[in-house]
């Protein structure tokens, strides 16, 4: 009896061991950033690299505010990131009710032709919808940003997420709800859209991570700098005959990371369960 | 109820930020009337470098009425052609923008620069004979001038007069003075130092084995090029390449004095005894911990060649407004100007071509330093060779490098035609 608690005490010894060192590979490059983020450039280029900082430069950080109108970007980020959200849910949760329990005519077909758009690249369509930008005047705005992402990248994307949700609620609970004579628009809000709660968070992590990680539209259709983006802004902490500035630079992901970290670590379970919740169907 | 009011908090902030960015991202902010707007595109954030474009914007709007906004938008030089690209194809390019010398016979190639010679020589008190002749030969087609270089830097030889004095070899200026700077002694005494103190004695800055066109210090000495004056045929199996690149081949693989593929080390972190890199790099010297020097690039068999990277400010064909754009163009670029950006970048004018104005633009470096670096820009500088393609000709270039000759048992002889196998039908499109 004893040797088998203490056999299951060492494996659970050596498991968090395990899990401890893969927790390290994930996060060293995190704290590498943050370390470097107080750093003189000099330290951060040194080899081998040091952990603790020797002088603690707090001046990269103040460095972030002087060079860019970081706080503008950063608040840009979360403007477009939100607007983004919100227009996929809306788009997405009747589409997605639509595909699995109406099921109009050519289903299949719609649902194949969404699914083939998640696999074109920004690339392939950056161009057409450029002009298409500029004819309705929304270079150097954040419209192309908010409805092309959401109308053509994530409400797709999200569409076959709550479809799949919606697949795996029983079937009787619109019976049910025909019977006592309630509507599809209130069935669809009052009974299924709370039980696809889960897969709701899902949609809204994997929407707001698309927006804010999103580089080449934001490239191509902003220019004030008070209007960029953070991914792109992080890109102008460079001196054109010097090279990248580092430790403005660490520090600016410092800070355009950590808000990001917080919300995902208080979500992710969310994220998990909205994403498995598809995986088996009633 | 925790997790609620953690959901709502974020709703809460967001829709705060919502706001507060709502009033300017979805308005484009332009003066109104007829009046004409340039825009131009530069690969600088720095505020200070804007404040003195938009100073230079203001004094131009206020002798040319007919031009009410000028925009300069900044961006990283390797998000440029893909911002230009578009631009062009979609029908919104930028009036002007910074180009670099590399990409200067493509652009030109494909039409899409305007010629400015004749802004140029209409405006009063340009001075057009003070542009150092040489240094415009790759935006000069004829009469036509396609662009004005605003700033011309040279590779120098930045070295840690400590490790020198702690291996006990002669150091860079040594050798300097006893007029052996060649790359050959170089190599001994790089892996002399090597030797003595475990570190290697020269990096290539900003290298990594993907960037070739930092090896033009040694290809020059050499007097070897990757193509002919033309550009029209490979020359990287030339008997002068084999040579220069035969020098960086047994640096890093025989003598182990400059790091192999993979291998990181940075000059500026005192990890190596030299480093060839541009005269603006000075600056990442700000904090260093040991104490250095700086000396021209070493000569080689073609005597004494200095490699310069250079980029000019050039107006599109694409841009909407061709006539303010080339007085704009013309009106950055005069002496008066010129000698403001040189507070910045190193100028191509000979008027300005000195060493305070230079020390003045590097900041850490002082005139006596640099008096044979600008020796070495006006009289034996060498602007970087020119290809049409030039993006997927450095491409073709880096990785037929990568493939054939950054091996450790590569054998030059055979391994340099493969590269040109490689990079000629880039060439020849």
């Amino acid at each position: 009896m004893k040797t088998t608690k203490q056999t299951k005490h060492i494996k659970r010894t050596l498991n968090y061991l395990f899990l401890c060192l893969v927790a390290l590979v994930a996060l060293a490059p995190i704290l590498w950033m943050i370390s470097a983020s107080l750093k003189s450039p000099n330290e951060i280029l040194r080899y081998p690299p040091t952990i603790i900082p020797e002088n603690i430069k707090w001046e990269n950080y103040r460095a972030v505010f002087e060079l860019q109108p970081f706080t503008q970007q950063f608040l840009n980020s979360v403007v477009i990131m939100a607007l983004v959200a919100v227009l996929t849910i809306l788009m997405s949760v009747p589409a997605g009710y639509a595909l699995a329990r109406i099921k109009p005519i050519a289903s299949g077909a719609i649902f194949l032709v969404l699914l083939s758009a998640m696999f074109i690249p920004p690339e392939a369509t950056i161009i057409p919808l450029f002009q298409y930008a500029a004819k309705l005047g929304w270079v150097d705005t954040h419209y192309p940003l908010v409805v092309f992402t959401a109308v053509l990248v994530t409400a797709p994307i999200a569409t076959f997420v709550m479809r799949q949700a919606f697949l795996t609620l029983p079937a009787e609970f619109e019976e049910a709800a025909t019977i006592d004579g309630s509507s599809r628009l209130r069935t669809m809000l009052q009974i299924y859209f709370p039980l696809a709660r889960p897969s709701l968070a899902s949609v809204v992590v994997l929407s707001c991570w698309y927006s804010w990680n999103q580089f080449l539209e934001p490239l191509i259709y902003l220019r004030s700098p008070e209007k960029l983006t953070v991914p792109v802004a992080l890109t102008h902490y460079e001196d054109p005959l010097a090279g990248p500035l580092w430790g403005a630079q660490m520090a600016a992901t410092t800070l355009s990371v950590i808000p990001v970290l917080l919300v995902f670590f208080f979500a992710q379970r969310h994220v998990v369960s909205g994403l498995t919740a598809g995986g088996l169907k009633s | 109820m925790r997790r609620r009011s953690f959901l709502a908090g974020i709703g809460l902030v967001t829709s705060t930020g919502g706001l507060a960015g709502c009033s300017s991202g979805f308005t484009r902010d332009r003066p109104e009337g007829d009046g004409i707007t340039l825009r131009m595109t530069m690969w600088t954030s720095n505020p200070d470098q804007i404040a003195l474009f938009d100073e230079i914007a203001d004094e131009f709007m206020a002798q040319h009425e007919t031009v009410t906004n000028i925009e300069f938008e900044s961006l990283a030089l390797d998000q440029l052609d893909m911002v230009l690209t578009t631009g062009i194809t979609a029908g919104d390019a930028p009036d002007l923008t910074w180009l670099p010398v590399e990409s200067s016979l493509e652009y030109i190639d494909a039409g899409a620069l305007l010629d400015a010679a004749p802004a140029l020589s209409t405006t009063d008190g340009y001075d057009l004979d003070d542009l150092v002749p040489h240094l415009q030969e790759s935006w000069r087609r004829g009469d036509a001038q396609y662009g004005v270089p605003f700033s011309t830097g040279p590779f120098i030889m930045y070295f840690n007069k400590d490790l020198y004095t702690e291996a006990g070899v002669k150091s860079p200026a040594e050798l300097l003075a006893d007029d052996d700077w060649t790359w050959e002694s170089f190599r001994e005494t790089s892996k002399q130092l090597t030797d003595a103190t475990g570190v290697p004695g020269y990096v290539v800055n900003d290298f990594e084995f993907r960037n070739w066109t930092r090896l033009l210090p040694l290809m020059n000495a050499y007097d070897a090029s990757p193509w002919n004056e033309d550009a029209t045929q490979c020359t990287v199996d030339s008997p002068e390449m084999r040579e220069a690149l035969g020098v960086f081949h047994a640096m890093v693989f025989e003598d182990g004095s400059s790091p192999v593929p993979g291998q990181q080390v940075d000059f500026w972190g005192g990890q190596a005894g030299a480093t060839s890199a541009f005269l603006g790099a000075s600056t990442l010297l700000a904090d260093a911990t040991f104490d250095w020097d700086i000396i021209p690039t070493p000569s080689g068999p073609a005597g004494d060649m200095q490699a310069v990277g250079q980029a000019a400010i050039v107006a599109l064909a694409a841009g909407k407004n061709h006539d303010a754009a080339l007085e704009f163009l013309a009106f950055l670029t005069n002496r008066e100007n010129a000698a403001r950006i040189s507070k910045f970048f190193p100028p191509a004018r000979e008027s300005l071509l000195n060493a305070e104005v230079l020390s003045e633009s590097s900041g850490l470096l002082s005139a006596p330093d640099l008096e044979p670096i600008v020796d070495s820009i006006t009289t034996k500088g060498h602007i970087f060779p020119v290809a049409p393609n030039a993006a997927s000709v450095a491409n073709a270039l880096d990785s037929s490098f990568d493939e054939f000759v950054y091996k450790p048992d590569a054998d030059l002889e055979t391994s340099l035609p493969k590269v040109c196998t490689a990079i000629e039908p880039v060439l020849s499109l």
